[in-house]
């Protein structure tokens, strides 16, 4: 972001590949994680294609099955921990500081250190693709004992990666628990937050509660693989089924992790283009606090089918169904924000409401999956992939996809191409449904996830899906061709300080582009 | 207004990570709750048990089961196939086992117990899975094992399936 | 454009009524036990359910999208808050989750009746099999993927049950209570059958259970459902479920049949490279592959191996007790004697080893019994 080097600022950044190394800008720090994103989200989205090419005839085509299990392992852990978590830590960093009127995060070389550990963690992960014995390849679930005693030995980079990225989250939202609560302009009381920094200050929370646990989780599978212990091996008195409680206990909190900011995003979106102030600003906060409670006690509904005793599945049953009321306050929130709006529909705005239905379809198949006895025959088939992409790629990264748009000419001055930006809009709805609508009919009619190959009756829908992911894959070819062009590119009408209309929050109190250093005397908010 | 110190904040994950840890401990105590993973039977000494109320007319059938692959390498079995339990009346019987190697072997029996829930009600007085037992090479052994049923053991219990799966000790790894 | 988007959604959420789902085969087996047929209504009541939310969600969202707009001259309300309102969203929810809870609550204690079965039978998970094992008779044995590596390597058509058949279907009568007993041997399986709606992980050192009450005769195909490492998807499970007299003649038949296989006789070396190659393409091929090249490094080749034309006693100890540490299980608990002296003499012989020699069934029954 070149652009936002303002000649008249006290101090400028460094010059060269040095500016980015020595960094303690937020904004800098911001967009290198919103690049590691874009960047992960490319591997990610290749490692999809290949698992979408073998799937699309039965049979196998292009790759053998342990190489197509270490895709869909790495497809899993690069995009839930390269491309969302990060892309959310990128949004933080540009905006939290602007929201809340401070200079910038509390912890400016914290910040820089947190950012600069995941390239690491990400080159080590990938490398595990070279290794003899390849990548890992027992899900990103990693259950024990397929990732300890059964496990490639690579598996042991793959810890070490997890720590580190581990280590960078919680650093990270440590930097922005701290922000928040000491650097908030004189005024701003936590409940004149924007929902952005709310939804942020409860995920934050939520990473340094879980993070710990999944690094305590693969700690003890180091201690399985190489200093003997038993705690995951029945051999030694140990169990299975207890790794799948305490990934299970950092994996559902890790769900809502990914959920949260995107419910931020939205609610601002929606509220600046339906000219409406938003519905319920109260209630959302209470919601999302209440999901992010309840997700401490849900996580053995990924367990159904373990062998949990009746009085187990009934309460984990009963804590699940509870999650869809706060889920639900929210849905009709933003409904009724749009309801008597007048209502104008650019890119980040389509993002937005795309986000609200294919969103709530998750969330009802994410209910239906909450059902105990109809779990037991939805449990890892296909009908769960279709649950879990609709909720992560047309739900949170429709979101982020949302927020880039939306705040795009904000950080560097310069409007995006509408016209493209309907274009990829357009083109992802419509793949995004291709690709994952079908997946809930097949799992449905009992296609196991996980599998490289597949029996005849489920061959047509999966050439659909393979069709489908490569429309929504491509199509996102056009989203950097759009933010290349309105940022090193310098096309595009330049922004008005306010950007959109009537757009609600500090952020659109400054320049466009936002100066290098921005509320370096803090605002005050009436 | 009072500031957060990022120190006093970096408590918490520190304290996760422990609790992290502190879920073995924790797990245990919610499968002894649950009755999850059927390791939940009671263990008493001889004296416990027969204090235990002979008048109760509570039986049940109990299934010996021997786990599929312990049970050909090691032509592991119980010597019956099921007893009656009653409460009070300690029952005895044993496994077979031969080691089929010309050196000597220990072996650690893992129980469990099905359906999970009626663990608690399987009480064992004696049982070779409590401790690891060295099997002499190419001989046959019985591992002898002790139990009855729990007085308190509603009437709806009435079978019970005692499952073993054997590990040989370099398997086992390095905590013994 | 946008109307168009949301109404397609809304659309494709109505047509999807029952009867197109079934013709489709696209929805959940009905299946032939009162669970799953109750496990079935229950999802179709609460997929309905879940509709009419959607529905009435999306109706008004679509509504506000069209009378709300710019374009059309709407002015923006300015309401943003009403505890009322709020109160009244979160308690209807509530409402609905009860109704739902209610008839979930119920089937899922159907489910757990823990009252005493007629068969009781051990099923456990093995890299990548399943093994039965009939407690109350002399009946055990291992269920494996049928489908021809030709046809998954695509140079033959694919059969109507592609990756769905086995060599042992698991034959059980109709109208009986059977228990199974879920166990794993290496890392977690789960044994899942749609149209009898029972899905148990089998997990390594403990044993879970599950039971059914098949009403129909008929034979049904499930899978594993739990990533198992590389052949978890060539690992289906086939119920026959037949009368209780053909159960009877089955079992009968089966126990005389496996007490013969356990005696160990005599085989020439034509009828040992003849079983030996069944025996290959079975327990072998997916990992050292049927032409014997393997998959280097991990799946070294038989083809010209130093193992596989060297002394016979250490072929036959690696093909009884595995190699530490490697892929290489254990084979001795899975396959009989004479199954080892004849796919070790296939080995040795196969491809243009030519080594001329065998390894009788008594030979490894010596060795099995002797140890290393």
């Amino acid at each position: 972001m070149s652009h936002a080097i303002d000649s008249h600022e006290h101090h400028g950044p460094d010059k060269g590949i040095l500016r980015w190394l020595y960094t303690t800008n937020h904004k800098d720090i911001g967009t290198m994680y919103l690049i590691l994103a874009l960047s992960s989200l490319l591997i990610g989205g290749i490692m999809a294609f290949v698992i979408r090419a073998e799937l699309f005839q039965p049979g196998l085509q292009l790759v053998d099955p342990n190489f197509f299990n270490q895709m869909t392992t790495m497809h899993g852990l690069i995009m839930v921990f390269g491309a969302i978590m990060p892309a959310f830590v990128g949004l933080a960093n540009w905006l939290v500081p602007m929201m809340v009127g401070a200079p910038d995060m509390a912890l400016p070389r914290i910040n820089n250190w947190s950012f600069w550990l995941l390239p690491f963690a990400f080159g080590m992960l990938i490398s595990t693709l070279f290794m003899e014995g390849g990548a890992p390849n027992f899900g990103w679930t990693f259950y024990a004992p397929l990732s300890t005693d059964y496990a490639p030995p690579s598996v042991t980079f793959f810890i070490f990666s997890v720590h580190l990225m581990g280590i960078s989250s919680i650093m990270g939202a440590v930097n922005v628990i701290v922000t928040i609560f000491n650097m908030r302009a004189p005024g701003m009381t936590f409940m004149k937050m924007p929902l952005f920094v709310w939804t942020w200050l409860i995920t934050a929370f939520l990473l340094i509660a879980v993070m710990p646990v999944l690094a305590g989780v693969v700690t003890m599978m180091l201690m399985d693989i190489h200093f003997g212990t038993s705690f995951f091996n029945a051999a030694g008195g140990g169990d299975p089924v207890m790794f799948q409680h305490v990934f299970w206990f950092f994996g559902h909190p890790e769900v809502y992790i990914m959920i949260l900011p995107a419910f931020g995003i939205v609610s601002h979106i929606i509220s600046t283009f339906s000219r409406k102030p938003l519905f319920g600003y109260t209630s959302m906060v209470w919601a999302t606090a209440s999901i992010a409670l309840l997700s401490f006690i849900v996580w053995a509904h990924h367990m159904f089918t373990v062998g949990m005793p009746l009085v187990g599945e009934l309460f984990f049953m009963y804590s699940t169904m509870l999650i869809a009321v706060p889920t639900g306050v929210k849905v009709f929130n933003w409904v009724t924000t749009m309801f008597r709006g007048s209502m104008t529909f650019e890119t980040p705005m389509l993002f937005a409401i795309a986000f609200v239905v294919l969103f709530t379809i998750g969330g009802l198949s994410g209910l239906m999956l909450a059902i105990a006895p109809a779990d037991f025959q939805y449990h890892d088939t296909y009908f769960v992939v279709a649950h879990f992409h609709y909720v992560l790629v047309p739900g949170a990264l429709f979101s982020i996809l949302a927020g880039v748009y939306y705040w795009l000419p904000k950080w560097c001055g310069r409007m995006y191409s509408e016209t493209l930006g309907k274009w990829h809009f357009w083109l992802s709805f419509v793949g995004v449904n291709i690709t994952f609508f079908p997946m809930h009919f097949i799992g449905l009619a009992g296609m196991p996830r996980r599998i490289p190959d597949y029996a005849l009756q489920f061959a047509d829908f999966n050439a659909i899906v393979s069709v489908g992911a490569f429309i929504f894959g491509m199509s996102q070819l056009i989203f950097i061709y759009n933010v290349w062009r309105t940022t090193i590119g310098g096309k595009g009408e330049k922004a008005t300080d306010k950007v959109w209309e009537q757009p609600e929050g500090l952020e659109w109190e400054i320049p466009s582009p936002a100066p290098y250093h921005t509320f370096q005397e803090p605002p005050v908010v009436k | 207004m009072k500031k957060m110190s990022p120190w006093k904040l970096s408590l918490i994950p520190l304290a996760m990570f422990g609790f992290g840890f502190a879920l073995v401990p924790l797990y245990d105590v919610f499968c002894a709750v649950t009755g999850l993973n059927g390791k939940n039977f009671q263990v008493l000494s001889v004296d416990e048990a027969s204090r235990q109320d002979l008048n109760h007319a509570q039986r049940a059938n109990l299934q010996f089961l021997a786990d599929a692959d312990s049970r050909d390498l090691w032509q592991f079995k119980p010597e019956n196939k099921t007893l009656e339990l009653q409460a009070g009346k300690l029952i005895t019987t044993y496994y077979e086992l031969t080691n089929p190697y010309d050196y000597p072997v220990t072996i650690q029996a893992v129980p469990s117990v099905a359906p999970g829930v009626w663990a608690e009600y399987l009480v064992k007085i004696e049982c070779f899975c409590f401790t690891q037992q060295v099997v002499p090479a190419k001989t046959k052994v019985k591992l002898p094992l002790q139990v009855t049923l729990s007085a308190k053991a509603p009437e709806e219990v009435n079978h019970l399936s005692l499952s073993y799966r054997l590990y040989q000790s370099e398997t086992l790894g390095g905590t013994f | 454009m946008n109307r168009l988007g949301i109404s397609a959604v809304s659309a494709l959420l109505l047509l999807i009524s029952h009867s197109a789902l079934a013709q489709w085969n696209l929805n959940l087996p009905e299946g032939v036990t009162t669970i799953s047929q109750n496990v079935h209504e229950l999802h179709m009541t609460i997929f309905y359910i879940c509709v009419a939310i959607a529905v009435v969600v999306f109706g008004v969202m679509l509504y506000s999208i069209i009378y709300h707009r710019k374009s059309r001259g709407a002015k923006a309300a300015n309401f943003h808050e009403s505890t009322a309102v709020e109160i009244l969203w979160t308690i209807i929810p509530l409402l609905i989750l009860v109704v739902m809870a209610i008839p979930a609550t119920q089937t899922l204690i159907e489910m757990y009746d823990t009252k005493e079965a007629e068969i009781d039978i051990q099923v456990t998970g093995y890299q990548w099999k399943w093994r039965y094992t009939y407690l109350n008779e002399d009946v055990d044995f291992f269920s494996i993927l049928s489908t021809p590596q030709e046809q998954i390597d695509n140079t033959q058509t694919k059969s109507e049950n592609y990756l769905l058949e086995v060599d042992k279907p698991l034959v059980v009568p109709i109208n009986t209570k059977i228990r199974f007993l879920l166990t794993a041997k290496d890392v977690i399986h789960s044994w899942w059958v749609p149209e009898l709606a029972v899905k148990k992980d089998t997990i390594p050192g403990f044993i879970n259970e599950s039971w059914t009450i098949i009403d129909k005769p008929g034979i049904y195909r499930g899978q594993c459902t739990e990533l198992c490492g590389k052949g978890h998807g060539f690992m289906p499970i086939v119920v026959k479920a037949v009368s209780k007299d053909e159960y009877q003649a089955w079992i009968t038949k089966e126990s005389k049949l496996q007490a013969a296989a356990r005696e160990v006789k005599d085989m020439s070396f034509d009828e040992l490279m003849v079983q030996g190659e069944k025996i290959y393409k079975s327990n072998c091929a997916a990992c050292h592959q049927v032409n014997g090249s393997g998959m280097p490094p991990v799946f070294p080749a038989l083809k010209g191996s130093a193992i596989a034309l060297g002394d016979i006693k250490a072929h036959i100890d690696i093909v009884l007790n595995g190699k530490k540490g490697t892929s290489m299980s254990a084979f001795a608990e899975q396959l009989s004697v004479s199954d080892v002296a004849a796919v070790v003499t296939y080995e040795r012989n196969a491809w243009g080893n030519n080594k001329g020699d065998m390894a009788t069934p008594k030979q490894v029954k010596q060795q099995k019994e002797s140890g290393k």
